[in-house]
């Protein structure tokens, strides 16, 4: 089901904080219907570039495209709305609300649907990710809970495509297999969905194609067996293996 | 359980619509006053509840009391409609000002409304010609003669929308909007809200109602001076008051505004003077002791009581 | 938490800039720029203590400008009860002051640092609420003076007479910055308070008590407007609110010279003072000056909004 037109196209993309240079000149696009993984050591960018990307930072240069359209001037709301999505490697759950109404929340002004509709919507959508309790509050949800309800929450506005920003971390076996098979799942019903993780188990299951970033910078590019064996790629990850 | 909190509310409704007929004016003048408090409370918890902190109540309030007394004396405007009047003004400085300071938040945007009232004041004392000066302007007569049945009334009305729109911002997607920023802006604006436009939306009405209430209020007393205008204690005692029922609910400003307006009542006739410090008191103790106010109290009681362990889960 | 701008390559534009500026005011206003440089140096002494919480234990203390009045009138009520002379009873009252900012931390800040802002700004307001209630008890709304020879001791340059007992507050300001800048970079104390208020948690991990350090600079912040305090005693007329202007217009110093930047605060509070003089010398519209500072807020925070902030 691949269009012509890739689904994003980062062009030229520099995000600078006062000194730092965290993404320094990235280039690349995304198919529509891929699954990509983004790889790299600490510090290389990775979240940086879902930030820029879906909208929280704005770029210090260069330009983002979304499905052929300029997004780069556009707010993180807006863009949500367009249909990019991201989770938090770092949960920041809505404390007040209990978990289907923080799912309700992207359903209500992500997707913009009316109460009732989102509300059956955030019910879909957590049945989907395999969210059982609905009602709790926050205190009362586990971090498996809280990382579903994360992943339901950026579903919930119905993107074309999502950001999966470490969501293995911290899992064991079996929630990782769940979780992987999830991700699939999300994959088939259409949705593009790039994946920054540091779990090379689930890059080498799950994706089509992976990029390396280091430093900002992309090292490789390729599938994960091209990859991985690349030398940049071994000597970036020195020390890093998991 | 629903029917009966209905029921419950119907029979305030009426009794407190019929007030005026089995009591003298001197309870009617207090409970116009708690009335007058209760809106102005609700609407600085309408826009505390989006999680900025506004110092702004006592501005806008005499904003209204200043655009309601004027257009009437000098446009000859019905009394009633110079009262919206007092809103829609208010509620256009707020859009300005919003604009301006609503994309900072927190600290920037408290401090800037707690100049607010110094500064009306200040263009109110100066513009001598237009606003009165320092002595103000008084209108030949009160509205409805002064008729303090009638006045009731219309406080009443007043807060009585007032708690409309504050049940209103807690039932529709408005309070999915206000509670997802306050938790956290970040998570709300990549879930698709528009922060900025809720927030300039929810200060514009806030500031609307207390416009509305300022101009019932010089409307009432017939009076307008920058001195009592933009009093503190427009800004101070609804404060106390939300504080003291309960913030972020609407029964929690009427609790509270019902019995510290009656306690308030009973201290100013006890200690004529310095009985405002009690607010200030008031305000750190529930800081310090209970910041969930007497809600927050009421709702540990109940958790108490149905897991018979230690009950959580208080709202923020 | 420090967010200074360095102007760079305009490092030289802005200060000939200002300079030429001043020498043109001079020459029309002069009263303007003498009374503005000795009321901005009173506005930036009374900030940097604001400043210095604010950026190192991070609340912001709305009761702030309360306290000078809280001092003035305790150094009124020194001076009347044992004729002391309002400088010299400095020595009394900010140290006094100091004790009451640390009783009030112990026993009312630092339970709220953990909290919600919103409880923070509450806390420091009621306190504010209760300070100006409790002094127009005490003493009423009826303003009180203290008259001593030397505050009216003046000055003329060609022709025209100044006050120059006001000039005590430069003095005082510059003597502040400069006690306050050894301070942070100099001593053990000071850099861990400085440390503080970059990194809590990283200063914690390395061992600092932190707890101590927002203890000691919360009141140090507090005696410093005890300073103040005393010296504005002679000059003008205290009543209970006359302190509380004073808050907002240190905050719309810290804000404009950011967070940290203490000498900033001497120069925001020289060119804001010399502009709230300048007003104040047209005819007519003086009763307008006091909106200066509040202007200057807003434009701060509107292009601080379309400049740094991506909210």
């Amino acid at each position: 089901m691949k269009n012509e037109t890739p689904i994003l196209t980062v062009e030229k993309l520099v995000k600078r904080f006062g000194g730092l240079v965290a993404v320094d000149n990235l280039s690349f696009t995304v198919q529509q219907g891929e699954i990509l993984g983004v790889i790299g050591p600490n510090g290389a960018g990775k979240t940086t570039l879902a930030n820029v990307v879906s909208g929280l930072y704005p770029p210090s240069e260069g330009r983002i495209f979304f499905r052929g359209k300029d997004v780069t001037e556009l707010d993180a709301h807006q863009r949500c709305r367009l249909g990019i999505s991201r989770t938090f490697q770092l949960m920041r759950p809505i404390r007040d609300f209990t978990v289907l109404e923080n799912v309700m929340v992207s359903a209500l002004f992500g997707k913009e649907l009316d109460l009732k509709s989102a509300q059956n919507r955030a019910r879909e959508v957590c049945e989907f990710v395999g969210l059982k309790r609905l009602k709790i509050p926050i205190e009362s949800a586990t971090v498996l809970e809280l990382k579903k309800m994360e992943i339901a929450r950026a579903l919930a506005s119905g993107p074309q495509l999502v950001f999966l920003d470490e969501v293995m971390a911290g899992l064991n076996v079996d929630e990782t297999s769940e979780m992987i098979e999830t991700v699939k799942r999300i994959n088939a019903s259409g949705i593009t969905v790039i994946v920054i993780e540091h779990v090379m188990s689930v890059i080498k299951e799950l994706t089509h194609r992976v990029i390396v970033l280091d430093r900002g910078r992309i090292i490789a590019e390729g599938s994960y067996e091209e990859v991985s064996r690349q030398p940049e790629v071994i000597s970036a990850y020195l020390g890093e293996e998991e | 359980m629903k029917k009966l909190g209905i029921l419950l509310i119907l029979a305030a409704v009426v009794l407190g619509f019929l007030f005026p007929l089995y009591t003298g004016p001197y309870p009617l003048h207090v409970m116009t006053t708690v009335l007058t408090y209760m809106a102005l409370g609700l609407s600085w918890d309408m826009m505390l509840r989006t999680g900025q902190l506004s110092f702004g109540t006592a501005g806008f309030f005499g904003l209204g009391s200043y655009a309601a007394l004027l257009t009437t004396l000098y446009l000859g405007l019905n009394p009633l409609a110079s009262i919206f009047v007092g809103g829609i003004f208010s509620a256009i400085v707020a859009f300005g000002l919003g604009y301006a300071i609503l994309r900072l938040r927190e600290i920037y945007f408290a401090i800037t409304t707690l100049a607010l009232a110094g500064v009306f004041t200040v263009v109110a004392r100066n513009l001598h010609d237009f606003t009165g000066g320092p002595e103000g302007k008084i209108l030949p007569s009160a509205i409805f003669n002064g008729d303090p049945t009638k006045v009731y009334w219309l406080t009443f009305l007043i807060a009585l929308g007032t708690i409309l729109v504050s049940e209103i911002f807690q039932r529709t997607r408005i309070r999915f909007a206000i509670t997802a920023i306050r938790n956290d802006e970040i998570t709300a604006k990549s879930s698709g809200v528009d922060i900025f436009k809720y927030l300039l939306f929810v200060f514009v009405i806030t500031s609307a109602i207390q416009g509305v209430v300022g101009g019932a209020y010089a409307q009432q007393y017939g009076f307008v001076s920058p001195e009592s205008a933009f009093s503190t204690n427009f800004l101070l005692l609804p404060i106390a008051m939300c504080l003291a029922g309960g913030i972020y609910s609407t029964l929690g400003p009427v609790i509270g505004s019902v019995i510290l307006g009656v306690l308030s009542e009973y201290l100013k006739l006890r200690f004529p003077y310095g009985h405002l410090i009690v607010y200030g008191v008031i305000i750190v103790a529930i800081v310090l002791f209970m910041p969930h106010g007497i809600l927050g109290i009421l709702k540990k009681m109940v958790q108490k009581a149905r897991t018979g362990v230690g009950g959580n889960g208080n709202e923020k | 938490m420090a967010e200074t701008k360095t102007h760079g390559h305009h490092r030289f534009i802005l200060p000939l800039l200002a300079i030429v500026a001043l020498i043109l005011i001079f020459i029309f206003k002069p009263y303007a720029v003498i009374y503005g440089i000795q009321r901005g140096s009173l506005y930036a002494l009374i900030a940097m203590p604001l400043a210095l919480t604010l950026g190192i234990v991070g609340i912001l203390n709305l009761a702030h400008g309360d306290f000078l009045t809280l001092g003035a009138y305790i150094a009124y009520w020194i001076f009347n009860s044992t004729g002391l002379d309002p400088l010299l009873s400095i020595f009394i009252v900010a140290p006094l002051l100091f004790a009451v900012g640390a009783g009030l931390y112990k026993i009312t800040v630092s339970k709220v640092l953990k909290a919600p802002l919103l409880n923070q700004l509450l806390l420091t307001f009621g306190i504010a609420m209760i300070l100006e209630e409790a002094i127009n008890l005490i003493w009423t709304s009826r303003p009180r003076n203290v008259y001593v020879d030397y505050a009216s001791a003046s000055a003329s340059i060609g022709g025209f007479r100044f006050g120059t007992y006001e000039f005590s507050y430069l003095l005082a300001a510059v003597g502040v910055l400069v006690l306050l800048r050894l301070f942070l970079k100099r001593t053990r104390l000071g850099k861990a308070a400085f440390a503080v208020g970059q990194n809590p948690r990283g200063a914690k991990i390395v061992g600092i008590n932190v707890e101590m350090i927002y203890l000691l600079i919360f009141s140090i912040s507090v005696g410093i407007v005890g300073i103040a305090a005393g010296l504005v005693l002679p000059r003008m007329s205290i009543f209970p609110l006359f302190g509380s202007p004073f808050t907002l217009k240190s905050f719309c110093l810290a804000a404009m010279a950011g967070l940290g930047n203490l000498t900033g605060i001497l120069w925001s509070g020289l060119v804001l003072g010399i502009g709230e003089a300048l007003v104040q010398s047209f005819e007519g519209y003086s009763g307008w000056s006091d909106i200066v500072f509040f202007g200057v807020l807003i434009a701060v925070i509107t292009i601080r909004s379309y400049r740094g902030s991506y909210v």
